[in-house]
């Protein structure tokens, strides 16, 4: 199965500024993913302003410069995505700090400049192919499993040293969902991490 | 309409929903009016009126009208309040003077008559769900110029409580309406209880002391930074609690927001994701850290998401828990959740393997309406799910059988409860507790 | 122990309900759907209301407090916060950051781990609270000598040389980030900041992360603002009026140029939407707001449309374009270019295309050293006070223009002889615009200007007076006698025919304008001003006088147009 990628750009020269003509060409030819330029892309945010989502919704992964769109759009979009189960990608250049939520749905938000860059067209591959584990790939490339072993790590901590019962359960099971992410790699989580440190 | 009197009961009589009760009322109030005086049209007109008629105030708190004209009447009272007024207040107000109505509501919930229903419970926890209603919206981020003003949103909630009538709530399953819903959404000032200090105010397992419309607090954050603000407004969602409102004792999370009090209302009414699952696991560590679990099976409870009184069912599974522990003969248990799509339930079996009752299949613990711990399931089940429990018995004769009790199913009043015990051809391995959860 | 922990229910409960002080830092999920959800914001307001009036002597902080993303790292940016946030009180605390990750290694993956490495920055892997306590006892007692656990102020400044924090990287962003920076600056030392215009900038500047970086590599003490007095344009004659065509206008600038410019009618277009507009939609709009309004000054940015950002020929650029259309339309009309470039070439073309100023808005944060915003201001101040001081050229532009409107239209037979003086005076009126363009360029600028005017109308002087052989003296085709006229006040009073005289370049003025062309009464207060000028050009030739004023550039110019009125052969 193919997931469909919906990128809307309405300032093209924002690709030219991080990514050489080869890529924005490589880019424009990934055929899952439908990049509308100039009129189409005008039509696209006026759709997603009018609260007009018929369309989007085929979508599994849609990407969006946050500054076109109007706050309670970016919102109902949202809502959008937690039905249908797709995934959210804002970016914009004003943002400064990486935010990722998954609570209702995945959600990134993140620079542009963190967008556009030699990562993109391998994320956005392996998204369509279904082996993406989490959006957080595109930010940190491989390093998204130093994200999980970490995180693996703190839990670990905190369920060690927790007295309640029903917390600790669920501490263990956030924990064992965690891992089953990064398969086997969780012999040592501590010397994982090392490893993966050494190497940057 | 009738054209004469024996057609007239004989309608009566043919309607499907009569319980054996009313059945029995019509005909005695037939044999009655036929015995006195008036021409044929003013006596079915007074019969009419005494099984048909709008409900007066003192019936309703009696739960004896019927839940059409407790609409009809509603919305009546609603329109003499001028549409403004909590229904239910006006109706408070009309009996508050009447001794007969003060001796029934001083009366503790459990002794008025209540109902076994879980797909009413389940469709009015389904309200949660269903787009543009206030009441999802209660749990749910709001979108932008969803609402003008906070008043805005708490007067279509108050009209949808009223629409759903979720006041009849609390005759399926008390706990959940006054324990938990009401004090959440509707509430909007001290009950009497809570005035003269026989009770706090606070909803849920953690007794948390802030709902929508009590204390004040998320109307006079609104009044400052939602209301009529548009674009630029802050949603009650993110208010900060005030210091006094802060409950602490919510083992492993820091309650700052209203968010997060909203957080802990969802878990209330709804096992989702691997809630239920944690709740049983927690469970067995407390109860029965010793006992043997198939936890490949215990496994399968991940992911089952239903609606329900969430603490109420995990009290009725310590419960039983208890109750193995009680039997010593074995230490092994198997947990399952099967999904029954035809049926869509999630069917939740306990099996204390190897464990079987000696007990004569009519014995008083096994079928009794207010003894032992069976008849304390059902009251604490009622309306959440059908229960039953399958093993090995004595008949009269004092041979082994194996058989099936049901104590909760559908289409049965708890009026007119009684355990129903059929055979059944296999050996259920133990003594084993099904509940029935509607999805 | 009086430390505070922040968190976010990612610690251990035992750790997290020891201590007696904490804040649980999180941004839930209707916090990121509001109208002006920023990270910096949310952080801001959480810290200061956990800092606020308080004082702590630790605080303790996990490297992440993120339940979904480790590696944003959070604690960091909220310590960030916590030592360049002046108003949390707090900036010189010692802070503990909590994890099993050693300094190097969050710096690996963090871009401003740096930090970690300056005094006053601790860690610890252990999540026990008797441990911290006893972290916290060793940071008060014995981290440095007396006991001063505070940072002092050579270890605060070792803190900033370690500490980099990128702004956003898209160009399009860093411009408006420039321009904040830029509108926050010019407000705080023009002691504009209590304006309400400015709220929302400063309510950013004060929140952002990058800004509170800027604010204490860069501080702002009351010693810099400029005195009001030292912002005072003098002008004379009618208000000036002054368009600022900047797509950012609405961002601040407008309001501190209104502040500014108190005595002038200020006009700007804040809302006409730059970024949907083609370059001759802008043209066009621009030009019609200069022509409409009776504009004398325009303060122009220097980028005004997206494209602007990736045009390959500075050319292309809209503004470029805009000034040579202003100037093809009034050369008289100031105008100052107003932008955050200070590249030499970006300077070179708008100097080729006719800029009368350039004033850098000094917010350059890479430059900030060399070109102080104060510095801008008072350049800003004294460009438009010259721009003021030749605030006649649009007059004198307006006038030739009128001018050259005069003579095209005037009636005359190809090939005539009058028909070769209409060509002198169109060649004429052209040199005085080229001389027109370089007033104030040059110190004898003026003084060209003048004589070459004089020369201009001393043309008709040599066409229209023909002497007969009696030595009368007519005018024009039509051959009306030339008159001796005399001055007194405003009045010119015949003393008869001129005859054998010296037509004086007064008298054959006044003879055209009086009796041939009859543009003027015999009474007029034009009749003084044509004497001045006729002796001061004498007093000028003869070296009595050593320049000419530019009202008198005015006089002859109008003069002129007078002249050209009702030109007929």
């Amino acid at each position: 199965m193919t997931n469909k990628i919906l990128l809307i750009e309405d300032r093209p020269g924002r690709q030219a500024q991080f990514l050489s003509d080869q890529e924005i060409i490589n880019l424009h030819n990934l055929e899952f993913v439908e990049i509308p330029l100039k009129d189409k892309c005008i039509e696209w945010i006026v759709y997603i302003n009018s609260h007009e989502f018929e369309n989007i919704e085929e979508y599994d992964l849609i990407i969006v410069h946050k500054s076109s769109l109007k706050s309670d759009s970016i919102k109902s979009l949202g809502l959008v995505c937690k039905k249908t189960n797709a995934k959210l990608i804002l970016f914009s250049g004003g943002l400064s700090q990486v935010t990722y939520q998954s609570k209702d749905f995945q959600c990134l938000s993140i620079n542009s400049s963190v967008l556009y860059t030699d990562k993109l067209i391998g994320f956005l591959k392996t998204y369509s192919n279904g082996k993406t584990a989490s959006l957080l790939e595109l930010v940190y490339g491989e390093k998204w499993k130093l994200e999980i072993l970490l995180r693996c790590r703190q839990i670990q901590t905190r369920c060690d040293a927790e007295s309640n019962i029903e917390l600790k359960i669920k501490l263990e099971d956030e924990l064992s969902i965690l891992k089953q992410s990064i398969e086997n790699e969780v012999q040592n989580i501590d010397n994982e991490i090392n490893k993966i440190f050494l190497s940057l | 309409m009738a054209n004469n009197k024996y057609d007239f009961i004989k309608e009566l009589l043919a309607k499907k929903d009569l319980s054996p009760e009313k059945r029995e009322r019509i005909l005695d109030l037939a044999s009655k009016e036929f015995s006195i005086e008036g021409t044929l049209e003013e006596r079915i007109r007074k019969l009419e009126e005494k099984v048909n008629g709008s409900p007066n105030p003192i019936d309703l708190l009696l739960g004896e009208a019927k839940r059409v004209s407790i609409e009809s009447f509603l919305t009546e009272q609603k329109f003499k309040s001028n549409g403004k007024e909590d229904v239910m207040a006006g109706v408070a107000n009309e009996v508050s003077n009447n001794n007969e109505v003060k001796g029934e509501l001083s009366k503790p919930i459990s002794h008025k008559k209540k109902h076994h229903d879980p797909s009413k419970v389940n469709k009015w926890l389904k309200y949660f769900t269903i787009n543009n209603t206030a009441i999802k919206f209660s749990t749910h981020v709001w979108d932008d110029d969803l609402y003008n003003t906070y008043q805005d949103f708490i007067e279509l909630l108050n009209d949808e409580r009223i629409k759903y009538d979720f006041h009849s709530l609390q005759y399926y399953n008390p706990d959940l309406y006054w324990d938990k819903i009401y004090p959440f959404l509707f509430q909007n000032k001290s009950t009497s209880l809570e005035i003269t200090g026989k009770k706090v105010f606070g909803w849920g397992r953690y007794k948390i002391p802030i709902g929508w419309q009590y204390p004040s607090t998320v109307r006079d954050f609104c009044l400052i930074n939602f209301d009529n603000k548009k674009r630029k407004s802050n949603a009650p969602q993110t208010m900060n609690l005030p210091a006094e409102l802060i409950p602490q004792h919510v083992s492993g999370r820091t309650i700052k927001t209203f968010e997060d009090v909203i957080d802990l209302f969802k878990p209330e009414i709804e096992f989702r994701d691997n809630q239920l699952w944690v709740g049983i696991k927690t469970a067995l560590h407390e109860v029965l850290p010793g006992h043997n679990i198939n936890n490949s099976l215990l496994n399968k409870l991940k992911g089952c998401s239903f609606y329900t009184n969430t603490e109420y069912v995990l009290k009725a599974i310590k419960r039983i828990f208890r109750m193995i522990k009680s039997r010593s003969v074995s230490k092994d248990l198997q947990i399952n959740c099967t999904h029954d799509s035809i049926r869509n339930k999630y069917i939740l079996e306990i099996l204390h393997l190897d464990s079987y009752c000696e007990k004569h299949i009519n014995h008083d613990k096994l079928i009794s309406n207010d003894k032992g711990d069976l008849s304390i399931l059902k009251t604490t089940l009622l309306s959440l799910c059908d229960f039953a429990i399958e093993s090995r018995f004595k008949n009269e004769n004092g041979d082994n059988i194996y058989a099936r009790i049901d104590y909760l199913y559908e289409n049965v009043d708890s009026n007119q409860w009684k355990p129903q015990v059929t055979t059944i051809d296999y050996n259920p391995n133990g003594f084993k507790y099904i509940l029935e959860f509607l999805i | 122990m009086n430390a505070l922990l922040i968190h976010n229910d990612n610690l251990p409960t035992a750790l997290i309900s020891n201590f007696k002080n904490t804040l649980k830092f999180n941004i839930g999920y209707a916090q990121t759907l509001e109208f002006d959800f920023t990270f910096d914001k949310e952080a801001h307001n959480q810290l200061n209301d956990a800092l606020g009036n308080k004082s702590f002597d630790t605080i303790f902080i996990p490297y992440s407090l993120s339940v979904n993303n480790y590696l944003e790292l959070s604690g960091l940016r909220l310590a960030l916060h916590i030592r360049l946030t002046n108003e949390f009180g707090h900036k010189n605390t010692p802070i503990v950051f909590l994890g099993h990750e050693t300094k190097e290694q969050i710096t690996k993956i963090s871009d401003y781990g740096s930090f970690l490495f300056s005094p006053g920055i601790f860690n610890t892997s252990k999540f026990e609270y008797h441990h911290l306590e006893e972290q916290h006892n060793w940071v008060i007692n014995n981290w440095k000598e007396n006991s001063e656990s505070l940072l002092n102020k050579r270890e605060y400044d070792l803190f900033l040389s370690r500490t980099t924090i990128k702004p956003a990287t898209s160009h399009l962003s860093n411009h408006s980030l420039v321009n904040e920076w830029a509108i926050y600056q010019w407000a705080k030392l023009i002691n504009s900041e209590d304006n309400n215009c400015f709220h929302q900038i400063f309510s950013k500047i004060d929140t952002d992360l990058y800004f509170n970086y800027l604010k204490a590599l860069h501080p702002i003490s009351r010693q810099n603002v400029i005195d009001r007095k030292d912002l005072e344009i003098r002008f004379s004659g009618e208000a000036p009026k002054v368009l600022l065509i900047d797509d950012e206008s609405d961002k601040g600038w407008a309001d501190l140029f209104v502040d500014i410019f108190e005595e002038f009618y200020f006009y700007d277009i804040p809302s006409y939407d730059f970024k949907n507009k083609s370059l001759n939609e802008l043209l066009k709009f621009c030009l019609n707001n200069i022509e409409e309004l009776k504009i004398d000054l325009v303060i122009l940015d220097f980028r005004l449309l997206p494209q602007d950002h990736i045009v390959n020929k500075l050319e292309e650029i809209s503004s470029i374009k805009l000034l040579k259309a202003i100037k093809l339309y009034n050369p008289g009309i100031q105008v100052v270019v107003f932008s955050a470039t200070d590249k030499v070439w970006n300077l070179n073309a708008l100097q080729r295309a006719g800029a009368d100023g350039f004033v850098n808005k000094g917010a350059s944060i890479e430059l900030q050293n060399k070109y102080s915003v104060k510095k801008s201001i008072e350049s800003l101040v004294e460009q438009v006070q010259e721009s003021m001081s030749l605030r006649y050229l649009k007059t004198i532009f307006t006038l030739l223009y009128k001018i050259k409107n005069n003579i095209n239209s005037c009636e005359y037979e190809d090939d005539s002889s009058f028909h070769g003086f209409i060509i002198e005076l169109k060649e004429h009126v052209g040199l005085i615009e080229e001389l027109g363009r370089n007033l104030g360029k040059s110190p004898k600028s003026t003084d060209f200007m003048f004589l070459a005017c004089f020369h201009f109308l001393e043309k008709f002087k040599n066409q229209y007076f023909i002497q007969d052989r009696r030595k009368q003296v007519f005018i024009g085709l039509e051959r009306v006698d030339c008159k001796m006229y005399r001055l007194s006040g405003d009045t010119i009073t015949k003393s008869g025919k001129l005859i054998d005289q010296h037509n004086s370049w007064f008298n054959a003025i006044v003879n055209l304008l009086v009796d041939y062309f009859e543009v003027l009464p015999t009474t007029h207060s034009e009749f003084r001003i044509i004497d001045k000028l006729a002796k001061l050009r004498n007093n000028y030739i003869h070296e009595d006088m050593q320049s000419i004023e530019s009202e008198n550039i005015v006089h002859i110019v109008e003069l002129m147009d007078l002249v050209t009125t009702k030109m007929k052969e």
